[in-house]
This record gives structure tokens, sequence and C-alpha cells, in this order.
């Protein structure tokens, strides 16, 4: 059996060994499990190997304050983040051991190039799942409405950013009016992710009832901060899988984070989202302008040739209606003249007719005026023939007995006659009479 | 007098009538004569009454177509 030895004995002796069998330094990839910074400047830290979830290593190490300084701040200018818990490292480690405070390391130096890769690697990894999966253009797809007037506002009330959103987007010079609902989360450290994920929740809870048009998600901004979180795959998929367009205003001035790569739209600022949301109300203002100028153009341009064509058409009328009334008024000359013509034809025809029955009147009435004279004649002339004078004219008288004419009685003798000449009258006595056969 | 305003046509009868009688010769020398004279006178209204019948239908018809 061995000879007992004491406890710091055996303590000097695994220091001695540690001391003498390890080189003096050694760079070591690990994760930062838990990280304090003491009242002087050191910081204490715990480093661990992980495989998934399981803890394969773990050591204590510290980090002293004049060491310290240096690396967080270099680490700080390169990666643009500080050190923190889960963060995977290179460092180089003494290892040390002491009689009371057993084995730890102490970080001489950490490579902030190795984290930058790191995380560079993690980021790509993430990339690529979600391109894989198809979330990169997911919610680019979904329509940002031109004027989005309900807002989800992702951010924390007390962040600057936040502040000089909502300032922006209340007094904005033209009065345009957005509503805003604000989700609070916390934007940096190992609670970010959580809180974020937890704001999208409430938002898609509230989305039914509020409606919103756009999702805002905006960070502080001012000094370089923690970005690690708008990295985080959960939270992509978030962004990716919200049927609300998100727009990022997350505030770096580096490569963008992978919330901006899988969101609607990405801004670099609080502010400039700010602009963003009320340049799509000044836009729809101004075409609503332009609509309304060409409308206005139209109108006039349209009243404008309906006042030609009624003009136009009134013309047309006039010179229609005064062609149609000439045409008539030909018509109507044409008719009297064809009145006249026929009328003074008919005219003539009866004149001929007159003047043809004047003409056979006058001749009737010649003829029966000369029938009439001939029978005048012709009376005056057995007048004439029977008148007694014309007898006696030419030596006959007449004799009569008491007043008759003698050829028309019987005469006897003894008898008076009176026997007529022409301008005497001699009364004598029948002596006798003598028949003469005749 | 009264023969001044007898009628045309009872005129001429009447011229008729009185050259029958004559013609008949049975009328005595007193009433011949007058009948003679009576006739004559009536011959001579009826001629003037055709002359002016006769003028004034030409006037008349004259008038007529002067109007056409």
């Amino acid at each position: 059996m061995q000879s007992a030895i004491s406890l710091l004995e055996l303590n000097q002796l695994v220091k001695m060994t540690l001391e003498t069998q390890l080189e003096p330094t050694y760079w070591v990839v690990a994760e930062i499990g838990e990280l304090k910074q003491a009242g002087q400047g050191h910081a204490y830290l715990d480093l661990v190997e992980k495989q998934g979830n399981t803890i394969l290593a773990k050591m204590r190490a510290n980090i002293w304050s004049y060491s310290y300084r240096g690396i967080s701040g270099r680490f700080q200018a390169v990666t643009g983040q500080s050190l923190k818990s889960g963060m995977k490292v290179l460092a180089q480690v003494t290892v040390t051991f002491h009689e009371i405070y057993s084995i730890s390391l102490n970080v001489k130096d950490i490579d902030p190039n190795f984290t930058l890769g790191e995380r560079a690697k993690i980021r790509q990894e993430v990339i690529e799942r979600l391109g894989r999966e198809g979330m990169m253009d997911l919610n680019k797809r979904l329509l940002l409405p031109m004027v989005p007037q309900n807002i989800a506002v992702i951010s924390s009330a007390s962040a600057a950013g936040y502040g000089d959103f909502i300032n922006q987007l209340e007094n904005n010079r033209f009065g345009y009016k957005v509503v805003s609902k604000l989700y609070q989360a916390t934007l940096q450290g190992s609670e970010a992710v959580n809180t974020l994920l937890h704001a999208f929740k409430n938002v898609f809870m509230d989305h039914p009832k509020d409606k919103f048009d756009a999702l805002v998600l905006i960070r502080g901004g001012g000094a370089q901060l923690d970005l690690d979180c708008f990295d985080d795959y959960s939270l992509a998929l978030e962004i990716a899988k919200s049927h609300i367009p998100v727009i990022t205003g997350i505030g770096h001035e580096r490569d963008e984070t992978i919330a901006d790569m899988v969101a609607h739209t990405k801004m670099k600022t609080p502010t400039a989202v700010a602009e963003f949301i009320l340049s799509g109300f000044r836009e729809f203002e101004e075409r609503l302008h332009d609509l309304l100028k060409i409308l206005n153009r139209n109108c006039s341009q349209q009243l404008n040739w309906e006042d030609r064509r009624l003009l136009d058409l009134e013309n047309r009328l006039k010179i229609q209606t005064r062609n149609i009334l000439s045409r008539e008024s030909e018509k109507l000359t044409g008719k009297l003249r064809q009145v006249r013509i026929s009328s003074a034809g008919l005219l003539k025809l009866e004149q001929v007719k007159v003047a043809n029955m004047n003409l056979s009147l006058q001749k009737t009435l010649k003829s029966q005026i000369e029938q009439q004279s001939r029978k005048l004649e012709q009376l005056e002339k057995d007048i004439q023939k029977s008148d007694p004078n014309t007898f006696f004219q030419k030596g006959y008288t007449r004799t009569e007995i008491n007043g008759l004419p003698l050829h028309k009685l019987a005469p006897e003798k003894g008898q008076e006659i009176r026997t007529y000449l022409l301008d005497k009258t001699i009364k004598s006595i029948i002596n006798e009479i003598e028949e003469h056969g005749k | 007098m009264e023969n001044k305003i007898i009628g045309y046509d009872k005129a001429v009868a009447r011229i008729e009538e009185i050259v029958n009688l004559l013609e008949s010769g049975e009328k005595g020398m007193d009433e011949l004569s007058d009948l003679v004279k009576e006739a004559t006178t009536l011959v001579k209204i009826c001629k003037n009454k055709l002359r002016t019948t006769e003028s004034e239908i030409s006037k008349a018809l004259e008038d007529n177509e002067e109007n056409h």
C-alpha cells in the first residue's frame, strides 16, 4: 500500500504535473457558457462543448481585467457584437491549477475572426435551410397595401428607434393618419428571440380582429448592438410565414440580417420605415391627384368634344333644315307653276270653249235674227200683197156690198155696190150680172 | 201706243194673224187698211227690236270676250 499524502501534497503534485506536462498555451474551440463580469473588470465564464443539448465537456475560465478590455474591445470591433453566452469562440488558454480553486482556464486571447466565420457559417446554414424550405420569398409574395394605415409594431417602447418611428408617423407634414399598435419585445440579449416570437404570436392573435396592413419590426438604433437574434432561424421562420407583410427597420449598417432577408421589405432604420410607409401614402395621394387631373382633362375634353359635336349637329341640322325648306319651297314653286300652267291650259281651253260657244251663240243668234228678219220680210211682203193699195196702184179695184167683199157674196141686180180705187170710191147699182166661164 | 210695249213673239204672232186675215179676204176695206197699218207698224217694231237685240247681244258677247 502506498504511503498516504496530504490533499495539499496531492494538489501540488497535480499542479506540478500539469505545469510540466502541458504546453504553456492552447488554442481551444469552445462555446461560452455563462459569462459574468466582476466588479474589478475581470470576467468569469464557463467554456463548454456541446453536441446538441448534451454537454460533452465543461471548464471554468477567467479573463483578467487587463486582458479582457483588449479582448472584448477587439472582438466587438471585428464582430460587431460583444462576447456573450452561447457564442462559439477560439480562445488561447493556459491551463491553471490552484490548490484551493482546482483547475481552470485563463483566457489569454480570443480570435474574433473565428467567431465571425463561425457565425457566418451558422448564418449561411440558416439561409440555406430557409431557402430549401422555400421561406426566403414567402413573405415577399404578400401584397403590401399602398396605404398601410393600420400597422402592428414589434419593438421596445423604450427604444429610441421606436420613438423616432412613432414621431415620424404622427407628425408627418402631410397629416396622414397611421394607426399603430405596439407589441413589446426585448431586442437584445439571450431573451430577445423568445420575446420576439412571443410578440409575433400576439400580433397574429390580434390580426383577425385588427386586420393589420403591415407588421413593422424595428430596433433601437444608435449604438452598435447585438444583432444575433435577427439571424435566428425560428424568428426568420415566423417572419416568412406571417400573413402580414413584414417591414424591418433594424437599424444597422453592416450586412443585412436574415430577418431583413425574409421580410417583405427591408429598410435601414426605423425612420426609414416610417418614411417608406408615408411615401406609400404620398404616392397614393399623388396618384389620386394625377387621376383627378386626368379625369378633369378627360372630362373637359369630352365636354369640348360633345360641345363641338352638338355645334356640328346644330349646324348640320340648320343646313339640313334649310335644304329641306328650300327643296320644299322649290317643290311648291314647281307645283304652283304646274298649277298655273295647267290652270292656264284649262282656262285657255275653257276660253276656247266659251269663245266657241260665243261664236256658235253669235251664229245661232245671227241665224235666228236672220230667220226672224226673213220671216218679217216675208210677213211684210205678205202684208204688202194683201194691202189693197198695192192693187189699186196697179189699177185693180175692190168692190163691196154693205162692207163685205163682193167675191164672197152672190150679188143681185139692183144692189148697190161700192168700188174702191186708189184715190176714189165709186158707188153704183148693179144692172146686169153675167156669168163667164172660168 | 199699245203696240210699242208688246213682246216680239206676240207681235210676230199678231202679224201672222193679220196676214192670215188679209189672205182670207173676208175683211172690209176699212178694217183691212187698219190691219195693214197695224201689221206694218208691228213689222217695223219687230225689225227694230231685232236690230237692237242683235247689237245688244253683239255688245254683250264682245264684253264677254273682253272679260276673258
